[in-house]
């Protein structure tokens, strides 16, 4: 979803300086009327707040437990709902008893599906509610479900195969009727540019590799779950969910009564990672049955979905089996690039991976990029953090560094030498030096001891998106304290005290002046998070409406001050004359000046309009350690490299960079949903088997932002949530080929593929 | 959630009595591995008998000759932590100390290790009859294996899970086991029991016996190591462990035990490795001759073989580092 480079009309046009503060460079925007002229390079160095390290403002509520997450809401007279799933691949179902599941004292509500195919063993068949968690669950072991099973395929590369089961008959394949679906691989979808055989024919050298990654899912520290309360015709919902609005629309439409009627409210989340931007879930309406369950029960119903059915149905990130070939020169100018790739989202669509590729290296003449989905009976996928990306990257960057090895060439210069983005290109150097680049093998694998240190890099890239459909609200009443309302909610970004840097610096007070208030539907509308698009899209609403409201309190000031309004400043918690700053007023006895109770201003966000580069940058470098006798590996330390133009909170940004890079590690070298081919359902539905990094896991993690304007909206601001994930598997396979002379295609790096990849360069050797 | 009653005791004998009185009763310590069984409606008790409170099984005692006695409630994070156990039984602290996380050592008992069933992902899905359930299939066989056994399968081939069985039985430890029939000491090495013998069992604990105590005979003149192959550094089994403690006599290993962890149903003593070890001097060639024979007669399934040759590397290691 590019964005519209043109604001609507009439608009107001302003210079800025834009680009690197290293390189700035003019630039001329056309913002919507009313908007403000935007923070930009010139602004930078007069920052008070922007940029600064502040702690999240929940931070103590969460380390002493007292944040309430959905999990913690208890309500008078609550009961608890389960979900009860397919235990089949696939099949349909004949019939559902609930008989003894309703006979079962304490149950005052059942709901069973109409539907009766089932696609995916975990996909809703029905659910209870009942007075205490414990009598759900021996509830939901009550229903009896005969279902008719039929043949089912578990896996991306025996979907592919001939007379492999057919997922869906025809016509019924998510991704539109005009797609072309060959048993059950449908695609491809086609992208590019040039003539790639052109381009192979004048390449010095080539090379052509297959990766693959398996599906990976979301691992939410927090499940799935809500809790429903209806008064009357009024319904309150509490979800763990990344967009309260997004819920609140789902299940009004679901359950037919008017939005008016719905309330959503997420206070705190425990993690969400793409898989909580539905109402429910990708592969479960278990939102929806919770209402319905307890509209039926007339009690409020609570129902969080377990470990398990987690790992079944409510999303994960596709695999992919990925071939790129690279054609370049002798000095390493690519010629070619021919991407192709299979990505299973399981039962749904929307499995392609081609974004870097097309992308990165920009300047590559002849681009043939080729994406098709392949369907399995196992859960949909949902987005995840940068989805598609870091699957897409893994393969190109990895192959990039196939390239290098034969052409003889660093890998860094390589990309150097490619290199289309004047933001990444002045990424390099920092990155460098914090992982010490010069370090690294010369010849891969050329050091003694079974232990073995390399270093390796990889690039990504991301977007500019942001949501113009923003409105934030400001109260400063007139003891001086100051209030934010955003009804987006935290993914866990620190979005509260993102919102209160920004109005502090049109304010002119702290951070910590101000309280926030997120993820409700009864404040006014903000974006789902998803998209990296939070933080970018609500501050500039910020920051119109506080200026709205410091331009009210500059009235009443002013006329404290015998002064004009236009004369005044606010700046260290005073209002005073620019021009003479003893005349001033404490923030707070400006306030005391007020003739009503609070200044309370709403302000639209305004559309967004051309920005310096449509694309985000980023480049990240990992050091390993490879035990070549046993094939574990440890990571030793990453370095990450991004831009989001000018960055809120320095301290929860680097934190997310930091949370993308251990997500990414713990992607590269753990995680892996298996499936058993025979039964078809996962053996791994659980956080024991289904490996994440632990803390012991743990290695140095630097991030290193490098700022940037300008990102088409007042406060320069850019997504930065998803991008530092893309490059962290292509960078840790990268470094195990340094540190060994291995070539990882297959992920996990788990030591079983290790060692089969140190058998194999062995073998080459 | 299956409804039982929780009977508290305070003396073994008490314990004994609450097991017998009531038909489908089992004992609790730590409760790590029965509540695990229990959330997963693998067992369905009428009464858990538990013995945490039972007094005396708590102590780690070392006598005048260096003999170990370690009570069954005694946790791993204290087996792990002991300055006694450190110096004279490093392979056991270890074991214990790597042993799943800081939370879960505090909590799980030395005892409650040694009889934990097994973590193969089919026998911990309730959805799969397996045979270690009652079943007629082990379904890994042709399902997913990677991490299953290369030595002692079938008819099932989950590995035996406890980390602290592999050094004990490599120190020559003993089990003693209170029962109806009076109190018995088994040697750990034979208290644990191959699939084929029974595959719903893994271990010969009688009827209404209780694991009282842990004894290992002296080792000051022993050299012993112990190492794991894991995928992550934190919170994980093992997917291949070796414990070795060997004897010296003059330059030469006079005896040795080296026993394998997560690559068999029970603690795996890899005899051949033993004795291709006796009587030469610890070094690298005894070490590699060592890890060459320790995956004697090891069957690997279509997922495991790479567990074939993290014995070889595992044992070659653990003994070279004895030398």
């Amino acid at each position: 979803m590019p964005q519209e480079d043109k604001a609507q009309e009439p608009s107001v046009t302003f210079k800025v300086k834009a680009g690197l503060p290293s390189d700035p460079q003019e630039m001329e925007v056309h913002a919507a009327e009313g908007d403000l002229k935007p923070w930009d390079l010139e602004s930078l160095p007069g920052f008070q707040h922007m940029g600064k390290p502040y702690p999240r403002f929940d931070g103590p509520l969460k380390v002493t437990g007292r944040a309430r997450y959905t999990y913690d809401i208890k309500l008078p007279g609550m009961l608890y709902g389960r979900m009860v799933g397919a235990t089949i691949p696939a099949g349909t179902i004949v019939s559902i008893d609930t008989t003894k599941a309703e006979a079962l004292p304490g149950v005052k509500a059942v709901w069973s599906t109409e539907s009766k195919k089932v696609r995916f063993a975990g996909q809703d068949v029905a659910a209870v509610a009942a007075v205490s968690p414990e009598v759900a669950m021996d509830a939901a072991r009550l229903v009896e479900v005969t279902y008719e099973e039929k043949p089912f395929i578990h896996e991306l590369r025996a979907a592919m195969e001939d007379g492999a089961p057919l997922v869906f008959t025809e016509g019924e394949a998510p991704g539109g009727e005009d797609q072309r679906v060959r048993g059950n691989v449908a695609g491809p979808r086609r992208g590019g540019r040039g003539n790639v055989a052109a381009g192979f024919a004048q390449a010095a050298a080539t090379i052509e590799s297959t990766y693959y990654l398996p599906v990976h899912t979301h691992s939410c520290l927090e499940t799935h779950g809500v809790v429903a309360h209806w008064e009357g015709e009024q319904l309150t919902v509490y979800s763990s969910t990344q967009g309260v609005y997004a819920t609140r629309e789902g299940l009004a439409e679901a359950l037919e009564t008017d939005r008016k009627n719905v309330r959503v409210i997420c206070e705190h989340m425990g993690g969400g990672f793409g898989s909580k931007l539905s109402p429910s879930a990708t592969g479960s309406a278990f939102a929806m049955v919770a209402c319905k369950l307890a509209k039926k029960a007339g009690a409020p119903v609570k129902l969080m979905l377990d470990r398990h059915q987690e790992q079944l149905c409510t999303g994960n990130a596709p695999s992919a089996q990925i071939t790129v070939k690279i054609g370049a020169k002798k000095d390493g100018t690519l010629t070619a690039v021919e991407y192709t790739s299979y990505g299973s989202a399981g039962v749904a669509g929307g499995a392609g991976t081609a974004g870097p590729a097309n992308t990165l290296y920009a300047n590559n003449p002849n681009l043939k990029v080729e994406e098709y989905a392949v369907f399995t009976n196992t859960g949909p996928s949902a987005p995840l953090r940068a989805p598609g990306h870091s699957q897409g990257a893994f393969a190109l960057e990895s192959a990039m560094d196939e390239l290098a090895e034969k052409l003889g060439i660093d890998p860094l210069e390589l990309r150097k030498k490619n290199e289309s983005s004047p933001i990444r290109a002045a990424e390099y150097d920092p990155g460098v030096k914090a992982i010490g680049w010069e370090r690294r093998n010369k010849k891969a694998g050329d050091t003694p001891g079974p232990k073995k240190r390399g270093i390796g890099m990889a690039n990504g890239n991301w977007y500019v998106f942001a949501n113009p459909n923003v409105t934030v609200e400001v109260k400063i009443h007139r003891d001086g304290s100051v209030e934010l309302f955003s009804g987006s909610q935290d993914i866990g970004t620190g979005f509260r005290t993102a919102m209160a840097v920004v109005a502090a610096e049109e304010l002119g007070i702290a951070p910590t002046d101000i309280t926030s208030h997120v993820g409700d539907t009864q404040y006014p509308q903000g974006p789902s998070s998803g998209g990296s698009v939070t933080t970018n899209s609500v501050a500039p609403a910020v920051r119109l409406a506080a200026n709205e409201a410091k331009k009210k309190l500059f009235e009443v000031a002013a006329k404290a001050l015998d002064a004009d309004p236009g004369e005044l400043k606010s700046e260290g918690g005073k209002v005073f004359v620019a021009a003479d700053p003893a005349r001033a007023l404490s923030f707070k006895e400006a306030a005391s000046k007020m003739p009503g109770e609070v200044i309370d201003c709403s302000a639209d966000r305004k559309t967004q309009y051309e920005t310096f580069r449509r694309d985000l940058a980023g480049t990240q470098f990992a050091e390993v350690e490879v035990d070549t006798e046993t094939g574990e590996v440890r990571v030793l330390k990453m370095v990450s490299v991004n831009d989001c133009g000018f960055p809120v909170n320095s301290l929860t940004a680097k934190n997310q960079v930091i949370g993308a890079m251990i997500q990414g590690v713990s992607w590269a070298l753990l995680e892996d949903r298996i499936v058993d081919p025979n039964v078809g359902t996962m053996v791994n539905p659980n956080l024991e088997a289904y490996k994440i990094l632990s803390p012991k896991d743990m290695f140095e993690a630097e991030s290193i932002l490098v700022p940037q304007a300008n990102l088409g909206n007042n406060t320069s601001v850019a997504g930065l949530g998803e991008p530092p994930i893309v490059p962290t598997l292509g960078a840790v396979a990268n470094a195990i080929y340094n540190a060994t002379g291995a070539r990882l295609r297959e992920l996990p790096m788990t030591p079983d593929r290790v060692l089969a990849a140190l058998a194999e360069a062995e073998g080459r050797a | 959630m299956h409804n039982f009653e929780l009977a508290k005791a305070y003396t073994t004998t008490q314990a004994r009595d609450l097991l017998a009185e009531k038909p489908n009763s089992i004992l609790k310590a730590g409760g790590i591995d029965v509540i695990d069984h229990l959330k997963q409606h693998l067992i369905a008790p009428n009464r858990l008998v538990d013995i945490k409170s039972v007094s005396g099984l708590d102590d780690i005692d070392v006598d005048r000759d260096g003999n170990l006695r370690i009570g069954a409630l005694v946790t791993l994070a204290r087996v792990a932590a002991d300055e006694d156990i450190k110096k004279d039984f490093p392979a056991l602290a270890q074991a214990c100390g790597e042993a799943a996380s800081p939370q879960i050592r505090n909590v799980a008992t030395i005892g409650g290790n040694l009889l934990q069933r097994p973590r193969c992902w089919y026998y911990r899905l309730e959805s799969y009859k397996c045979i270690k359930k009652g079943g007629d299939t082990c379904f890994a066989i042709a399902g997913m294996n990677r991490y299953n056994v290369i030595f002692g399968g079938g008819p099932a081939y989950p590995p035996h899970p406890s980390s602290a069985a592999v050094p004990l039985v490599a120190y020559g430890a003993s089990l003693v086991l209170e029962g109806p029939e009076g109190t018995r000491t088994v040697p750990a090495g034979e208290f644990f029991v191959l699939p084929d013998v029974d595959p719903e069992r893994e271990n010969t604990l009688g009827e209404g016996e209780i694991l009282t105590e842990i004894r290992v005979p002296a080792a000051a003149g022993k050299k012993s190591a112990y190492a794991e192959v894991r995928e992550r550094a934190g919170f994980d089994w093992p997917v291949v462990s070796a414990a070795v403690a060997v004897e010296e006599d003059g330059g030469s290993v006079k005896s040795a035990r080296i026993v394998l962890g997560q690559v068999a149903t029970i603690p795996w003593r890899a005899t051949k490795a033993e004795e291709a070890l006796v009587g030469q001097p610890l070094g690298a060639a005894s070490a590699e001759a060592a890890g060459q024979a320790a995956v004697d007669g090891a069957e690997p399934m279509t997922d495991n073989g790479y567990k074939v040759d993290l014995v070889t590397a595992l044992v070659r290691r653990v003994v070279a580092s004895l030398a």
